[in-house]
């Protein structure tokens, strides 16, 4: 029988990257034996997840539960049984506002002999920090301080488990562990391959990443801010979303205050300290969880992407006057 | 023949305040035999300096009087005969660089008048310092303050103005005797009933009271906050940030720091001045005692316990500045 591999993400490990190259490379993975298959618009699969996750009308399927049994019956007639079924979302490993009952999910596949979840996590301090980023393409998220300390206390930033101890509980809910593949995202994206090699190395398929073509090269040009970037950006806006135009403002003046070279954090030292306080012995707990199935197993130290990288604490006055600079010569400019 | 009393400021000692007044009086205050001449541009008497420090503000005015040296003449001839008393004004009379009055040639112009008398403010050389830097932020240049700092220790200057007491008297004492000069302490009159107005009005020897006789003016040149204004020229220098910009820099520290008053000087220069200003205040205070046994100057006000500096302001203010100008919807 042919194997189901449920890529659950999570956010911001790459997930529409690995789908776009999924995606792309559709035909030349099935020559490999794996089928990614084409459900509705989007190349991700994110409508299998809206039986249980309101996510509107662009990514919701009309009919997830019947679309998860098509999978099934549908596609398994045309498959050997040496093949792979991969399906990707991100949104499965969501818990807020609602979440996938994973009992019912693994009931709906259950013609699979053979089911496997990968999971790639990132370490807190990068995913919490990439999500605030990704929020302030939206909206203001507000004051950095009350938003990390929520985060903390509730261990969700934006409805998404950020203690995968808890995350991997909930999995197994539906799935036994050792169905369950948690790959460091870190890790991963450092080794050649990167993260889309060990996502399909976990899913069994022998085929060398670099034979896969790139979805789109443009795509992979957008350079996100850097983070002091974003939360000056937002701190100056207050409650409004922070306009591009003042975003790149305050991305200049990170430059001009730290050096093009240097990359930057929005946490402070004290917050970086509680992250480390909080999420080490969560991780720890998480790896003795799925011990017996992953040995080696380890998730990246919670400091380890923020090493040498300018802190919030490091902003200092002149910083925000060389920002108001900008900002006087912009509206004047505007004005003119 | 009328007695003529010379009010030389200096700058930022209430100059303006006195001259609006005494200049919306004037009728008033001849009833009570004190004249206060309108010889324009403005509502004191500077145009009297151009005879030795060029201003091309006034040429307009001097032409209409036919010249300084008509102008001076037509002021002598006009009030040296009367009886009562001539009451001058103008801060650019302790000017020194880049150019200064000749005291000795003033003294000889005004030798018609049966006595002379020359009142000057003597304020801390701290806060004089810093309220001269203020006034010439406002004018559109925007001095660096350390330097500002260090050549106001070396030569007591501060933008030409002096802030080494000592050194007015000298210039004074070229034209005109020790007695003839008025020096007050600025905080002490500022304090007293009828303030610097009535000072001034006490040296003329008239009974006029300037509470509840002299009609208000409205409010002269308060000055600005003056750490507000430091962080907001900061903003816009070389061009004089819009009031939107000072505003916003008030705001956040009055947010920050309440109403608590504010320096441009660092702890390190307030330190610098103090040390710097002790011995010639000291030897001011000598000079004036000769003839003035009651004069002291008042201590300086401008300390790092009780003021904000700008080693203060942290990114905090700096963000809420930054806050506020993203809000301005306009910026001229």
């Amino acid at each position: 029988m042919p194997k189901l591999v449920i890529h659950m993400g999570t956010h911001k490990t790459a997930t529409t990257h690995i789908q776009d190259t999924l995606y792309k490379n559709r035909r030349l993975l099935r020559a490999h034996g794996l089928v990614y298959p084409t459900l509705g618009h989007e190349r991700g699969h994110h409508g299998l997840a809206s039986g249980w996750i309101p996510l509107g009308p662009r990514y919701s399927y009309k009919n997830p539960e019947r679309r998860l049994q098509t999978l099934n019956r549908g596609i398994l007639r045309r498959m050997k049984a040496s093949d792979t079924v991969f399906i990707s979302s991100e949104e499965f490993s969501r818990w807020n506002p609602r979440h996938v009952e994973m009992a019912q999910l693994r009931g709906l596949v259950s013609d699979f002999d053979e089911i496997k979840v990968i999971c790639a996590l990132r370490t807190q301090s990068g995913f919490i920090q990439s999500v605030y980023q990704q929020v302030s393409d939206d909206r203001n998220p507000g004051n950095i301080d009350a938003y990390v300390e929520t985060v903390v206390e509730r261990d969700l930033v934006e409805g998404l488990f950020t203690n995968y101890h808890r995350l991997v509980r909930h999995i197994s809910d539906g799935f036994d562990l050792n169905e369950i593949r948690l790959i460091n995202y870190e890790r991963a994206s450092a080794q050649e391959g990167g993260i889309v090699g060990a996502v399909l190395q976990e899913a069994g398929v022998q085929i060398d990443p670099e034979a896969l073509q790139p979805f789109d090269a443009r795509r992979h040009s957008n350079v996100s801010p850097e983070p002091l970037a974003t939360f000056a950006a937002n701190f100056v806006a207050h409650t409004h979303k922070a306009p591009q135009w003042l975003v790149r403002a305050a991305g200049k003046t990170v430059i001009e205050t730290f050096g093009a070279e240097t990359r930057t954090t929005l946490f402070s030292k004290a917050q970086i300290d509680t992250l480390i306080e909080t999420y080490e012995p969560k991780n720890r707990a998480l790896e003795r969880l799925i011990a017996a199935t992953q040995p080696k197993f380890r998730m990246t130290p919670i400091d380890a992407p923020l090493q040498g990288r300018a802190t919030r604490d490091q902003i200092d006055a002149e910083f925000f006057q060389a920002l108001s600079r900008k900002m006087i010569k912009i509206k004047q400019e505007a004005r003119g | 023949m009328a007695k003529v009393v010379l009010h030389i400021g200096p700058h930022k000692t209430g100059t303006s305040y006195i001259q609006r007044r005494l200049f919306a009086n004037r009728a008033r205050l001849e009833q009570a035999g004190l004249y206060y001449p309108d010889i324009g541009p403005n509502p004191a008497h500077h145009i009297l300096t151009a005879k030795w420090i060029p201003n091309p503000d006034f040429d307009l005015s001097l032409k209409s009087h036919g010249g300084i040296d008509a102008l001076w003449t037509k002021i002598i001839d006009t009030y040296a005969p009367k009886d009562g008393t001539l009451i001058l004004s103008g801060e650019p009379f302790t000017r020194l660089e880049p150019a200064r009055v000749d005291f000795k040639e003033l003294a000889g112009l005004l030798s018609p008048f049966e006595e002379v008398r020359i009142v000057y403010y003597a304020r801390d050389p701290i806060a004089l310092t810093q309220s001269i830097w203020q006034e010439v932020a406002k004018s559109g240049r925007f001095p660096a303050i350390q330097g500002f700092v260090q050549r106001a220790i070396a030569t007591g200057l501060a933008s030409g103005v002096p802030v080494d007491h000592n050194l007015v008297l000298d210039t004074l004492e070229e034209g005109f005797c020790p007695d003839q000069i008025t020096i007050f302490d600025y905080e002490t009159v500022k304090a007293q009933p009828g303030g610097i107005l009535q000072a001034l009005l006490n040296v003329t020897g008239s009974d006029l009271m300037a509470e509840g006789t002299l009609k208000e003016t409205k409010q002269a040149n308060t000055s600005p906050d003056p750490l507000a204004q430091l962080l907001a020229t900061e903003l816009t220098a070389p061009a004089r940030p819009p009031h939107a910009i000072y505003d916003a820099a008030r705001r956040a520290l009055l947010d920050r720091f309440d109403k608590a008053p504010t320096t441009i000087f660092t702890p390190a220069q307030i330190a610098t001045l103090k040390a710097s200003f002790v011995e010639k205040n000291q030897r001011f205070e000598k000079r004036v005692q000769q003839h003035s046994p009651a004069f002291s100057m008042s201590p300086n006000r401008i300390d790092p316990q009780t003021h904000v500096t700008p080693r203060q302001v942290g990114p905090g203010v700096t963000a809420a500045i930054a806050r506020q100008i993203y809000q301005l919807e306009r910026i001229s």
